[in-house]
Formats: C-alpha cells, sequence, structure tokens
C-alpha cells in the first residue's frame, strides 16, 4: 500500500467510524478539550500503525483499546495541546430534555459518572453505552473479567450511594 | 435483605438513568473537522517531535507513550519503525560490552534541601512583546523557510529540506538539520551542503557540537559531528525492561544530554540512569532520573517518578558531581531547556499536571508558555503568556543565550510566529518578522522559525 493508498483508506475508515470514536472520547473524558486531545492523540498512533490495525481485522476493537488506554494514562493528561476558539473537533451541542430522569437527577448522574476513578468511568462505559460484555471490556480493559465485575460493581455502588445522597 | 446491586439491571432505575445519560451525552456530540487530516499531522508531528533534538523529548515521550501493558498489540509510537542502516552512513563499528561501574559508595552528605513551590504568583516581569519591523538581531542560529541564520550569516539549504524541521550547531561549521522528510536528519556543511543523511529517532546534539546521539527503539548511536558513527550502547544492555514485559518490548534507554563526550540517559522506566562515555564505552549508573543536563555547570535537573502518581510534580536541581540536590521547586512547570550559561531554567507552564491538578479552579493554566527560573535560587523571574485582547499569542519556542537575553517565537492569536529577542525585564524587539504557519487554526501546524537547540 503507497502512501497515498494508506491515507485514504485510514481517512475512509475514520470518516465512517469517527461520531461513534467521538462519543466514545467525550464519555471517557468528560470534557471537550480532553476529548478531542484523546481522541487525535488515539488516531495518531493508528495512523502510524495503520497496516498492523488494518490486518488485525479488528481496528475498532483497536482503537477502542488504545482511546481508554491513553485516557488511563496520566503521562497523556500531562500535556495537552489545547484547540484554537476556531479549530475545535467536537461539537457538543446542548443536551436534549431528559425522558426519564427529572433535569436535575440526569446532571447529578454525569457529574457522578466524570467522578469516578478512571478504569471504573471506563467500564461502565464500556459496559453500558458501548453495550459491550463482560469478557469484551476486560479485552478493552486489558484485565480480566473478575476486575471488570469489580470495577463496575464498584462504580454502581458508588452512583446508587451519591444519588441516594442526593435525592435525601 | 436483598442486595440492591442485585436488581435486574432491565428494571433498575439507576442502570436505566445511567444508560440514559450515556446516550443523552453521547449524542450531544459531533466530530465537526476534518478528524482523519487532524490525525494524520498530529502523527506527523509526533515524529518530528521525536526527530527534533528538544530538550523536552523524555518528557514528551512519557507523555504519549502507550503504556506498557499494551505494547504487545501496539509497540508504542516512540519505537515502532526499525531503522534500516542508511547506505551513506558507515557501519555499525563492534560495540565490546563495557561492564556498568557502581556508582559511587560515599553518600552525599545530608543537608535540608531548601523545597519551593511555582504557584502561579505573578512573576517579577512579564513578556512584553513588540510588534512591528525587526529592530534587533539574535546570537541564537535559526532556521525559517530553508535558510540558517547565524548571526550576520545566511546559509541556504540545498536539496530536499521545505517544511517543519530543526536544526542544531555541530563543530567544525556543520549543522544538523531535521527537516522535510519525516524521521530523516542531515548534517549539513558550512555550505549549506547535504554531507550525511541519517535515519532515526529522537536526536540529543551536546552543547558544543562535538557529538550527537540518536535514539531509535532504546538503541544509542553516538555521531562525531561529521555524522560518523562513534559507538552504539544497544537498548539490550539497559536490564530496564518491566516485569512481565518480553524482551523485545524493552524500553530501552533515553537520552536525556550530553556533557562533553558523556551521554546521560535514563533506564527505560526506572528511577535511574547511565553516563556513558562515547570515547571510551565505559559506563557508570547515574541514581536520579533526569530531565535535563547541563554541560556548563555541571547540574541536572530531576526528572518525577512516571510510576508512581503524584498530585504534584516536582524537580530537583542536582550536582552531579557530588550528588548535592540544591533546591527542589514544586509546581506546574514542564522544563525544556538551560540557558548557554545554565544560569537559568526555561519551562512551559502550559501544563495540567496529573489529572488537571496544577490548574487553576477555572482550568485554566497557572503560568504561560514561558517561565524562566533563576537556578541559583529557583526563582520564577520571568513570564510570558497570551493575551487575547492584545492580540499577544504565547511563546511557543525560546532559546536563552548566556547574554541574558532569551530569543522567542511569539504567537498571535491570527496564527503567526515572529521572532523576538526579550530582556529578562520583559521587554523585547523583534528579531524577524511575523509569518504565519502552515496551518493557521490548529494546534498541529508547523511553526515557521526553528531556533537551534544548542
Amino acid at each position: 500500500m503507497d502512501d497515498a493508498d494508506r491515507r485514504d483508506d485510514f481517512t475512509a475508515w475514520v470518516r465512517s467510524r469517527e461520531q461513534a470514536l467521538g462519543r466514545l472520547a467525550y464519555l471517557l473524558t468528560g470534557d471537550r478539550d480532553a476529548a478531542e486531545d484523546l481522541l487525535q492523540n488515539s488516531l495518531a498512533k493508528v495512523y502510524r500503525h495503520w497496516e498492523r490495525v488494518r490486518a488485525a481485522e479488528v481496528p475498532d476493537a483497536y482503537v477502542r483499546r488504545l482511546m481508554v488506554n491513553e485516557s488511563n494514562s496520566r503521562w497523556r493528561r500531562l500535556l495537552r495541546r489545547p484547540e484554537s476558539p476556531g479549530s475545535h473537533v467536537l461539537e457538543v451541542v446542548a443536551p436534549p430534555a431528559p425522558t426519564g430522569l427529572d433535569a436535575s437527577e440526569t446532571l447529578d448522574l454525569w457529574r457522578h459518572v466524570q467522578a469516578l476513578p478512571t478504569q471504573q468511568r471506563a467500564a461502565v462505559v464500556l459496559r453500558y453505552y458501548e453495550d459491550l460484555t463482560e469478557a469484551q471490556t476486560a479485552d478493552v480493559l486489558g484485565c480480566s473479567v473478575g476486575t471488570v465485575k469489580s470495577h463496575t460493581s464498584r462504580a454502581i455502588s458508588a452512583l446508587r450511594t451519591r444519588m441516594s445522597e442526593v435525592t435525601a | 435483605m436483598s442486595d440492591p446491586n442485585r436488581t435486574p439491571e432491565s428494571t433498575d432505575p439507576l442502570f436505566l438513568g445511567l444508560r440514559q445519560v450515556l446516550d443523552d451525552r453521547g449524542g450531544d456530540v459531533r466530530v465537526v473537522a476534518d478528524l482523519a487530516e487532524r490525525a494524520i499531522r498530529r502523527d506527523t508531528q509526533m515524529r518530528r517531535r521525536r526527530t527534533a533534538a528538544v530538550g523536552v523529548a523524555a518528557a514528551l515521550v512519557l507523555a504519549v507513550g502507550v503504556p506498557v501493558g499494551w505494547a504487545a498489540l501496539a509497540p508504542t509510537p516512540d519505537r515502532t519503525v526499525p531503522v534500516a542502516p542508511s547506505t551513506t552512513m558507515p557501519t555499525d563499528l563492534p560495540t565490546p560490552s563495557a561492564p556498568v561501574t557502581p556508582p559511587r559508595t560515599t553518600p552525599p552528605t545530608p543537608t535540608s534541601t531548601p523545597t519551593l513551590t511555582a504557584d502561579g504568583s505573578p512573576a517579577p516581569a512579564t513578556l512584553r512583546p513588540a510588534t512591528g519591523n525587526p529592530t534587533t538581531t539574535t546570537d541564537e542560529p535559526y532556521l525559517v523557510e530553508g535558510v540558517i541564520h547565524d548571526g550576520a550569516t545566511q546559509i541556504a539549504l540545498r536539496g530536499k529540506l521545505a517544511a517543519g524541521g530543526s536544526l542544531a550547531r555541530l563543530a567544525g561549521g556543520r549543522w544538523l538539520v531535521a527537516q522535510g522528510e519525516t524521521g530523516v536528519l542531515y548534517v549539513v556543511d558550512s555550505t549549506g551542503a547535504t554531507k550525511v543523511r541519517l535515519d532515526g529517532g529522537r536526536v540529543t546534539v551536546a552543547a558544543d557540537g562535538t557529538h550527537f546521539v540518536v535514539e531509535t527503539l532504546g538503541t544509542l548511536r553516538a555521531y562525531d559531528a561529521s555524522g560518523a558513527l562513534v559507538r552504539t550502547l544497544r537498548a539490550s544492555t539497559c536490564d530496564c525492561t518491566p516485569t512481565g514485559t518480553s524482551d523485545a518490548d524493552t524500553p530501552g534507554y533515553e537520552v536525556v544530554g550530553i556533557i562533553g563526550s558523556v551521554v546521560h540517559a535514563n533506564r527505560g522506566y526506572r528511577m535511574d540512569g547511565v553516563a556513558w562515555d562515547v570515547s571510551t564505552d565505559a559506563r557508570r549508573s547515574v541514581g536520579h532520573r533526569l530531565a535535563l543536563v547541563d554541560a556548563a555547570t555541571g547540574t541536572a535537573l530531576t526528572a518525577q517518578d512516571p510510576n508512581v502518581p503524584s498530585a504534584r510534580t516536582c524537580h530537583e536541581l542536582l550536582d552531579l558531581a557530588t550528588d548535592r540536590v540544591r533546591w527542589r521547586l514544586c509546581g506546574p512547570l514542564l522544563f525544556r531547556s538551560f540557558s548557554s550559561d545554565g544560569g537559568y531554567l526555561l519551562a512551559t507552564g502550559q501544563f495540567e499536571g496529573p489529572d488537571g491538578s496544577e490548574l487553576n479552579p477555572d482550568r485554566s493554566f497557572k503560568y504561560g508558555g514561558l517561565v524562566v527560573v533563576r537556578t541559583s535560587d529557583a526563582a520564577v523571574v520571568l513570564e510570558g503568556r497570551g493575551d487575547e485582547a492584545t492580540g499577544v499569542g504565547s511563546p511557543v519556542s525560546y532559546r536563552m543565550g548566556s547574554d541574558g537575553t532569551v530569543t522567542v517565537q511569539v504567537g498571535s492569536t491570527a496564527g503567526t510566529r515572529s521572532l523576538q529577542r526579550c530582556t529578562l525585564d520583559g521587554s523585547c524587539e523583534v528579531v524577524a518578522p511575523r509569518r504565519p504557519r502552515d496551518q493557521v487554526d490548529i494546534p498541529d501546524g508547523e511553526d515557521p522559525y526553528f531556533l537551534s537547540v544548542n
């Protein structure tokens, strides 16, 4: 694959997946600037290894794992390249009116999700947004199924406790 | 009593609410830029930064590196591309396995180390960039649009040397240039003609330009100023492979700096390093992980332990000869270089710290893009940051000579860059006019000016 073909192939794949990846980045970080940086760093690494990623025939799983690892890396967070006001990659529109919870509960729950430790937050996002199985989540997080269960259970317990404190 | 966590997920209000919140918040997000193009540009810039001989390289490697456990599936970008020997280069010399001399056994005399905090308080002086046409010159060499400016001398590079790059002065009137093709270095002579082409990774150049070291996949290759290979230190000798990682994934050595013929390098993720004399091949252990070394004063700045999460970012100034720590400074500063005479340290303050803990409550940076710290007492003496009201952008690159002035590439909110020479009281004069970045509206655009790193 020559360089032009490589770029075209990568670009076509990104365009087919960019909205989903943008959402995952935002849910993992809870912050537009951080999500933009995470997304671009992760995809830059994917592009670097594009032949390998393509050969693996599971680019989505590869990228998901890369993004979670990047998100968890404290070193990545040390240096961030902020976008200039006119150069944002992501747009975060106002959330729609909630259909089940009331607005304040929705906001509280979202804040509590963001406050979870990174591994727990990643487990919750992968299990309940990406709808991955425990085994798939374990693969992405690079841990055992038991650890996924533990992360998820602790996260849910924490969310339940915090939400009960709010309503009380 | 039943465990509330065992409530079926399909009916538990918390799970239902959680799915709804995630769906709603995820649904709020749209990609509104050409993400593929931006990722390709960032990959190119990340590779260039590794090739560029910048003091901050070690920190950047850690900042963007993939955690070790991921290495089996995705080798880190820092050590991905095996480098074939260039056909224009001599072959590797045999490298006898020199034993590592243990560190000095005499412990340093216990003394109290002054610990200071950089808390974002206003510096005594603030950078005041000038506008208009050039009114001064700089002794710091720089490269712009394929021309090296060295005082009154201008050297036009020949051949395929175009956008992007880095510049370092080598002994004998030569220059080391990375420009154009990513991951490729050129030794050029005093007329600008390319003499040697090297494929390689990150490069570190001695302050006197007599040697430079190319780090590729954790293996170090030392070259003299003519571009001839002097010696090799292979990653396999590092003994720094993390537990549970195969030898093939050893992080190897990470060059920090060069003092004379001695290369200082960290050992993978360990908290110690090695001093490797390329003239004799002797190696000596260094009991610290380092961030920068200064040839002029024989001091070094220690690096933060990458293995231990810490809410604070702290560095120590270390006397390499005595192992004595002169001071410890904590705060959101990422140090990039010493001044030529070692009297000052230059840092960027656009630094989050772990988990954003070093940011102001409104998530703004505590310092701007340039912070000058005096090495004698760790005092912040000058700060430069952008100001949207005046259209002045943040300093993006800088170099401080021994004359007490800092040559700064200053941004503007319009995306242009100018080169200015500034004194420590903050006053500046224009050295070279505003030029646009190649992409004015994104952070990964290439800056037009490349200051020499030595």
